[in-house]
C-alpha cells in the first residue's frame, strides 16, 4: 500500500483529531466543575488546575511511591482531593459568602497559589513520569492509529461527565444543588441547606477535577505547575456557553481540537495563544458561547 | 488653609518617606538600595492596580504582563535602536497603555467572570510570547541591559535611584490628582454602582477603557524602570505569581488607597529579601497572605487605620430635632431658573412598548410632560411604572415606540447621553455611591457639566481647577438647600434612610436638569420627612421650573403635588387626568382594590 | 397556631417592622393589607427565616421560630409561595414540584400529595414536562402553590399570589385557596387586591408604614372607608 500525500494528510489530522478529543474530554472534566461551581456561587476557581494537578500528584503518590493498584490510587485521589475541597470551601471560602465576587476570585487564586507551592514544598519541582499503566502502542481502528490509553483515557472521561450530568438531573440531591443555582431563596424556602449544598458542590467540583489529573498523569510529565492545563477547561466551558451544561462540555471537546489543530499546523508553543485569541474572539460576537443561550434565560 | 487633622498626618507622613527615600543613597550600601529602589519600581506598578482595581473596581489579573511589554520594548528600543532610555521607557509604557485601552474594550460588555480570564489570559500569553521570541529577545534566557545614560554619564545605581524616586513621586502625583478631579469620581462611581453612574452622565465605555489603559501605563513605567535597574530581564520576572503579587500588595496596604501601594509594595518587596527563603515558601506564605487579607483585612492597612483612628462618627437617625425644618431658605444660586423651553411639552412618549421574554412589560403607553409640570405616575405593584422611567433615562430600549425630549428624538440615545441633555433621575430603592462621601456624591451628579479632560486634571490646569472648584461649590449649596451639610463629607451609606433620599435628589439636581425623574421618593419616609420632601419638590418645581415625572404610591404626595396623574396597571395606561379625578375614577379604584365580584 | 409578638425588623436600613402584633388560629384564613412598602412582604419573610428577628417574638404551634434558619422552617410545617413565585425557571415543571417535597422522606405520601395538587391544577399535570420558565403567568403561580403544598404543610403563606396575573386567574386561584382551607389549611394570605381578600378571609390586619394600623373580622373592614384611603389618599 502506497502512502501518498493524501493518505498522510488525512492520517495526520485523524491523529490531531484524536489526540484533540483526548485532552478535550479531560478539559470536559475539568470545565464541568468550573461550571458547576460558578453556576452556584457565580466564582470562578482559579485554583481548579490546582486541583488537577494535586490529583496527579496523589495518584502518583499512591501508585508509584506506595505501590498501590491503580484503581485505589485513583480512588484515593479523587476522594482525598473531594475532602480537601470541601475543607476549602469550609475555611477558605464560606467566610467571604457575602462578599463581592471579586473578593471571591481572588481568594481562589490565593488558594490556587497555596496549593502549587505547597506541592512543591512537599515534594520539590523536580519533573516525574507516571508509570504506564497500557501499552503504548497505537493499534488501528478505522485506518486511524489510536493507543489504548487514549480510549481508556477518553472513555473514562465521557463516562464520569455522563454519570454526573445523571447526577444533576436525576437524583434528588443533584436536583436540590440545581435549584441552589437558579433560585438560592427559594432553595431555603423548600428545605435545601444552603452550605451544605455548597460544601457538596466544592467536593464533586475538586474531585473531577482531580480525576482528569489522574487521567491526564500518563500523557504528561507531571510537575507542580501543571495545573494551567486547567484554565482550558474554563475557557472551553465559556467558549461553549458557560450557563448550559452541555454546551460547555461541547466546548470544551472543541477546544481540544482546536487547539491541537493550531499546535500542528501553526506552532507547537503557540497552542495556548491560540485558545486564548479564540476565547476573546468568541466572547466578542457572542458573550454567551458557541451554544449558549440569549440573554433572557435566567444566569 | 489648615488641613483636617487626619490630611495633615497623612501629609506629614508622605514628606517624610519621600525625604528618607529621596537621601538613601547617602547612607545606604548597594544592595539595600537594590531593594528600596525595587520597591518603589514595584509601588509604580501596584498604583496603577489600585487605579484599576481599588478605584474603577475592574479586576486585572495580568498587571505583570504590562510591566512585561514596558521592560521588553523599552530593552528592544535601548539595544536593538540604541534609543535613548529615558525615550524608551515612555514610549514602551504608552505601547502597555494601548494594550491596556484595546483589553479594556471586551471588559465592557462583559462581567467580572471574564474579564478576570480575559486579563489573566493576557498575562499569559505575553509571557509565553516573550519566552518563544528567541531573536532579538533571547526567549527564556532573557535580555542583558545596559545601564541607563544620561548625557553619557552613567547614572547607577545612585543617582538613578534619585530618579526612580522622583519618576515615583510624579506618578504618585498624577494619580492623586485623577483621583481628585472628576475623572476620579467617575471611576468611583463605576465600581459602587454602574447604573447609577450611567444615569448621572458617566460614560461606562470611555472611563473603563481609560482605567485599564492607566493601569496598563502605570505598570509599564514600571516595567521599563524595572529593566533598568536590574538590568537583566527574562520571562520569569512576569509571570503570573508577579500579577499576584502585586494583588497582594495592593490589598495589603489598602485597594482603594493610593498610600497603600506604597506601604504594600515596601512590605512585601523587602520581606521576602529579609526572610531570604526559597520561591516556593515566599508563593506559599504570599497565597496565604492573601487569602488573610481578604477574610479578616479587606481593605488593607490603610483602611484598617482609617477607619480605627480616623473613624466616622455615625450621623443622627431622622431629620433636624424639634420638628425644625431644615433651612432651604436661601437657594442655590447656582440653579439659575430655567427660560422656558422652546416647546410647551418637555418630553413626549409615544406608543412605547417593551417586552421581557414573553412578558409584555408595557404595552402603547403615550405620556406627555408640559415644560412646567409636575406629572405623577401611579398604579398598583407590577405595573410597569420603574420600566417607563428606565426607558425614558435611557436604562433599557423600548421594542417600539419612541421618546422625544424637547423636540429631538432620544430613543436610541444612550443613558449618559440623555443625562448631558437634561435627564436626571433618583431610583425606587436608592442607588447612591455608598463608600463616597456626601458631597461627592453631588458632585459625581453635576459630571456632564465639568469639561476637563484626564490630561488636565492629571495635570490639574488652572482651568481644572476653577471648573472643579465652582462646581464643588454647587454641590454644597445643593446640600444646603436639602438641608444635608453637616454631613459633607461622611460617606453616603451612614447616613440615615430618610437623608439618603434627600441627598439622591441633591445628586440629581447638580446637572441642573431640566426633567426630574423621582421613583418612589417618599417610600419609607416618616410622617414630618414626607412633609419636608413634599415642600422641597414643589420648590423645586416652581424656583427653577425643573418639570417632574414623579412615581409614588403615597397618595398624600401624588395628589397634592401633582398637576395631572396617570395611571398604568398591567403595562397598559388607564386614565389620565387631574388627581381628584382619578381618585373618583371607578376604573382605578377597580385596579387596585379589586372588583367587587366573588 | 402562629403569633407575632411586637416584632420590629429591619430591611436594609429601613425600619420595616415597629411593633408587629398578629395571630393566625388554626384552620382560618388570615389576611394582610396594606399599600405597597407598608412592610407586608417584611413580615412573611421574617417569619420564615430569610429576615432576621429576635429570639422568642415569633411562635409557632407555642414554639418560638425567630432563631430557627429559613432551610429548617419548611419542616415545621410551614409553606411559604413568594411574591414574584421564584420559581426554578430552567427546571421542569415536575423537577420544581419534587423540589417542593425536598425536606419529606415518605416516597408513598409525596405520591398522594402530587396527585392531589394534579387535580387541583390539572394544567400542571399536562404541562409537567415543560420548563418552568416557560409558563404563563397564572401557571406559574399555580406551579408555586403546588410547590408550597408538596411539603405538606399545616401553614400556608402567600405573597402577593395575584400579582400581574388577568381577573379570570385570580378568581381561580381564590377559589383554590377556599377549597384548601375548607379540607383543612390554614392560610396567612397577602394581598393587595383588597376586596377580594376581604372577602376571602375571616380576619384582617392592615399594615401602614410597618405599624398594624387596623385590624378585625374582613366583613367590618370591607365596609370601613379607612381601607380605600389608604391605598387611594383622602378624595
Amino acid at each position: 500500500m502506497t502512502c501518498g500525500p493524501n493518505e498522510l494528510v488525512v492520517e495526520l489530522l485523524s491523529q490531531v483529531l484524536i489526540s484533540g478529543f483526548t485532552l478535550g474530554s479531560l478539559y470536559a472534566l475539568v470545565g464541568l466543575g468550573f461550571v458547576v461551581i460558578y453556576r452556584a456561587t457565580k466564582v470562578v476557581n482559579f485554583a481548579q488546575g490546582e486541583m488537577m494537578m494535586l490529583g496527579a500528584m496523589l495518584a502518583l503518590y499512591f501508585y508509584s511511591d506506595l505501590q498501590f493498584p491503580y484503581f485505589l490510587a485513583f480512588l484515593l485521589a479523587v476522594v482525598l482531593s473531594g475532602v480537601f475541597g470541601a475543607g476549602l470551601e469550609r475555611f477558605a471560602y464560606r467566610p467571604l459568602l457575602n462578599a463581592p465576587v471579586l473578593t471571591l476570585i481572588l481568594a481562589t487564586v490565593a488558594v490556587g497559589q497555596m496549593i502549587r507551592a505547597g506541592v512543591r514544598i512537599l515534594r520539590g519541582s523536580e519533573v516525574s513520569r507516571f508509570p504506564s499503566i497500557l501499552s503504548a502502542d497505537p493499534f488501528l481502528v478505522a485506518g486511524v492509529a489510536v493507543t489504548p490509553l487514549s480510549l481508556s483515557i477518553i472513555a473514562i472521561a465521557v463516562f464520569l461527565v455522563c454519570v454526573f450530568m445523571l447526577f444533576f438531573r436525576k437524583t434528588k440531591l443533584g436536583k436540590g444543588m440545581e435549584a441552589t443555582s437558579e433560585n438560592r431563596e427559594a432553595a431555603l424556602l423548600v428545605g435545601i441547606s444552603v452550605n451544605r449544598t455548597f460544601s457538596l458542590v466544592w467536593a464533586i467540583s475538586s474531585g473531577l477535577a482531580a480525576a482528569a489529573g489522574v487521567l491526564l498523569a500518563p500523557l504528561i510529565i507531571i510537575t507542580p505547575e501543571m495545573g494551567t492545563i486547567g484554565i482550558k477547561g474554563f475557557i472551553g466551558a465559556i467558549l461553549g456557553g458557560f450557563n448550559y451544561i452541555p454546551g460547555a462540555i461541547a466546548g470544551c471537546f472543541l477546544l481540544g481540537i482546536i487547539e491541537n489543530l493550531g499546535g500542528v499546523y501553526i506552532a507547537s508553543s503557540m497552542k495556548d495563544v491560540i485558545s486564548f485569541v479564540v476565547l476573546v474572539l468568541v466572547l466578542t460576537v457572542k458573550p454567551q458561547g458557541i451554544f449558549g443561550a440569549a440573554e433572557g434565560k435566567r444566569a | 488653609m489648615k488641613l483636617p487633622p487626619r490630611k495633615q498626618v497623612a501629609f506629614g507622613a508622605i514628606a517624610l518617606v519621600l525625604g528618607a527615600c529621596a537621601s538613601a543613597p547617602l547612607f545606604l550600601s548597594n544592595y539595600p538600595l537594590f531593594v528600596l529602589s525595587l520597591a518603589i519600581v514595584n509601588t509604580i506598578a501596584v498604583l496603577g492596580l489600585n487605579l484599576v482595581m481599588g478605584c474603577a473596581g475592574q479586576i486585572s489579573l495580568g498587571q505583570a504582563g504590562f510591566a512585561a511589554i514596558g521592560a521588553y520594548a523599552t530593552a528592544l528600543l535601548v539595544v536593538n535602536l540604541d534609543v535613548s532610555y529615558w525615550l524608551a521607557v515612555p514610549l514602551g509604557a504608552s505601547l502597555a497603555a494601548i494594550c491596556g485601552y484595546i483589553l479594556g474594550l471586551p471588559a465592557l460588555r462583559l462581567g467580572p467572570l471574564y474579564v478576570s480570564m480575559v486579563t489573566f489570559g493576557f498575562g499569559l500569553i505575553v509571557v509565553i510570547i516573550v519566552q518563544n521570541w528567541y531573536e532579538l529577545a533571547n526567549g527564556p534566557n532573557g535580555m542583558v541591559v545596559p545601564p541607563p545614560v544620561f548625557f553619557g554619564r552613567e547614572l547607577f545605581p545612585r543617582e538613578f535611584h534619585a530618579a526612580i524616586v522622583a519618576v515615583a513621586a510624579l506618578l504618585f502625583l498624577l494619580a492623586r490628582n485623577i483621583v481628585d478631579s472628576k475623572h476620579g469620581r467617575a471611576f468611583i462611581a463605576i465600581r459602587e454602582s454602574e447604573l447609577a453612574a450611567r444615569g448621572m452622565g458617566v460614560n461606562l465605555a470611555h472611563y473603563k477603557t481609560t482605567a485599564f489603559a492607566l493601569g496598563a501605563l502605570y505598570a509599564g513605567i514600571s516595567g521599563g524602570l524595572f529593566a533598568g535597574l536590574a538590568q537583566f530581564i527574562n520571562p520569569d520576572a512576569f509571570v503570573f505569581p508577579v500579577s499576584i503579587l502585586y494583588v497582594t500588595m495592593a490589598i495589603l496596604g489598602g485597594i482603594s488607597t493610593l498610600v497603600g501601594a506604597a506601604i504594600g509594595s515596601a512590605m512585601l518587596t523587602a520581606l521576602p529579601e529579609v526572610l531570604r527563603g526559597a520561591a516556593e515558601y515566599k508563593d506559599f506564605l504570599t497565597g496565604f497572605l492573601l487569602l488573610q487579607l481578604l477574610i479578616f483585612l479587606p481593605n488593607g492597612i490603610v483602611g484598617f487605620v482609617r477607619q480605627h483612628f480616623f473613624g466616622v462618627v455615625p450621623a443622627k437617625a431622622g431629620y433636624s430635632s424639634s420638628g425644625r425644618v431644615a433651612t432651604h431658605e436661601v437657594l442655590p444660586t447656582t440653579l439659575q431658573r430655567r427660560e422656558r423651553s422652546k416647546n410647551d411639552t418637555l418630553l413626549k412618549v409615544e406608543s412605547l412598548s417593551i417586552s421581557f421574554g414573553g412578558l409584555k412589560a408595557l404595552q402603547n403607553v403615550n405620556l406627555a410632560v408640559g415644560s412646567d409640570e409636575i406629572l405623577s405616575i401611579i398604579g398598583p405593584n407590577g405595573a410597569g411604572k420603574t420600566t417607563l422611567f428606565n426607558l425614558i433615562s435611557g436604562l433599557d430600549r423600548p421594542t417600539t415606540g419612541r421618546i422625544v425630549l424637547d423636540g429631538a428624538d432620544i430613543t436610541g440615545m444612550s443613558a449618559h447621553s440623555r443625562a448631558r441633555l437634561g435627564i436626571a433621575r433618583t431610583f425606587q430603592n436608592l442607588d447612591l455611591f455608598g463608600e463616597m462621601s456626601v458631597l461627592d456624591n453631588v458632585r459625581v451628579g453635576a459630571h456632564t457639566r465639568l469639561e476637563s479632560s484626564l490630561l488636565q486634571a492629571a495635570l490639574r490646569t488652572g482651568a481644572q481647577r476653577a471648573e472643579e472648584a465652582r462646581y464643588c461649590d454647587v454641590a454644597m449649596d445643593l446640600l444646603r438647600f436639602v438641608g444635608l451639610e453637616p454631613y459633607a463629607n461622611q460617606k453616603a451609606n451612614s447616613l440615615a434612610f430618610g437623608h439618603q433620599r434627600l441627598l439622591e435628589m441633591a445628586r440629581a439636581l447638580a446637572s441642573a436638569p431640566k426633567l426630574l425623574l423621582l421613583d418612589e421618593p417618599a417610600a419609607g419616609l416618616s410622617s414630618s420627612e414626607l412633609d419636608f420632601l413634599m415642600v422641597l419638590i414643589r420648590r423645586i418645581h416652581e424656583e427653577f421650573g425643573i418639570s417632574v415625572l414623579l412615581i409614588g404610591h403615597t397618595m398624600r404626595l401624588v395628589m397634592t403635588l401633582s398637576n395631572r396623574v396617570i395611571v398604568l396597571d398591567h403595562g397598559v395606561q388607564l386614565a389620565d387626568g387631574l388627581p381628584a379625578e382619578i381618585q373618583r375614577n371607578s376604573r382605578v379604584i377597580e385596579a387596585y382594590l379589586g372588583t367587587d365580584d366573588a | 397556631m402562629l403569633e407575632l409578638d411586637n416584632v420590629n425588623a429591619y430591611y436594609g436600613r429601613i425600619h420595616a417592622l415597629k411593633n408587629v402584633s398578629l395571630h393566625v388560629d388554626e384552620g382560618k384564613i388570615v389576611s394582610l393589607l396594606g399599600a405597597n412598602g407598608a412592610g407586608k412582604t417584611t413580615t412573611v419573610r421574617t417569619i420564615v427565616g430569610l429576615n432576621r428577628s429576635t429570639a422568642n417574638d415569633i411562635r409557632f404551634e407555642g414554639r418560638p421560630i425567630g432563631r430557627i434558619p429559613p432551610h429548617k422552617i419548611v419542616r415545621l410545617g410551614i409553606a411559604m409561595v413568594p411574591e414574584r413565585r421564584e420559581l426554578f425557571p430552567d427546571m421542569k415543571v415536575i423537577d420544581n414540584l419534587e423540589m417542593g417535597g425536598y425536606s419529606r422522606a415518605n416516597a408513598a405520601e409525596m405520591r398522594r400529595d402530587l396527585d392531589r395538587i394534579y387535580s387541583l391544577f390539572p394544567v400542571l399535570a399536562e404541562r409537567r414536562k415543560n420548563r418552568a420558565g416557560a409558563l404563563s403567568g397564572g401557571q406559574q403561580q399555580m406551579l408555586a402553590i403546588g410547590r408550597a403544598l408538596m411539603s405538606h404543610p399545616r401553614l400556608l403563606l402567600l405573597d402577593e399570589p395575584t400579582l400581574g396575573l388577568a381577573p379570570l386567574i385570580v378568581k381561580q386561584i381564590f377559589g383554590t385557596l377556599r377549597k384548601l382551607n375548607q379540607d383543612g389549611m390554614t392560610i396567612l394570605l397577602i394581598e393587595q387586591n383588597a376586596n377580594q381578600a376581604l372577602k376571602l378571609s375571616e380576619y384582617s390586619y392592615m399594615l401602614e408604614n410597618g405599624r398594624v394600623a387596623l385590624q378585625g373580622r374582613s366583613a367590618v373592614l370591607s365596609a370601613d372607608p379607612t381601607v380605600q384611603r389608604s391605598y387611594l389618599g383622602s378624595i
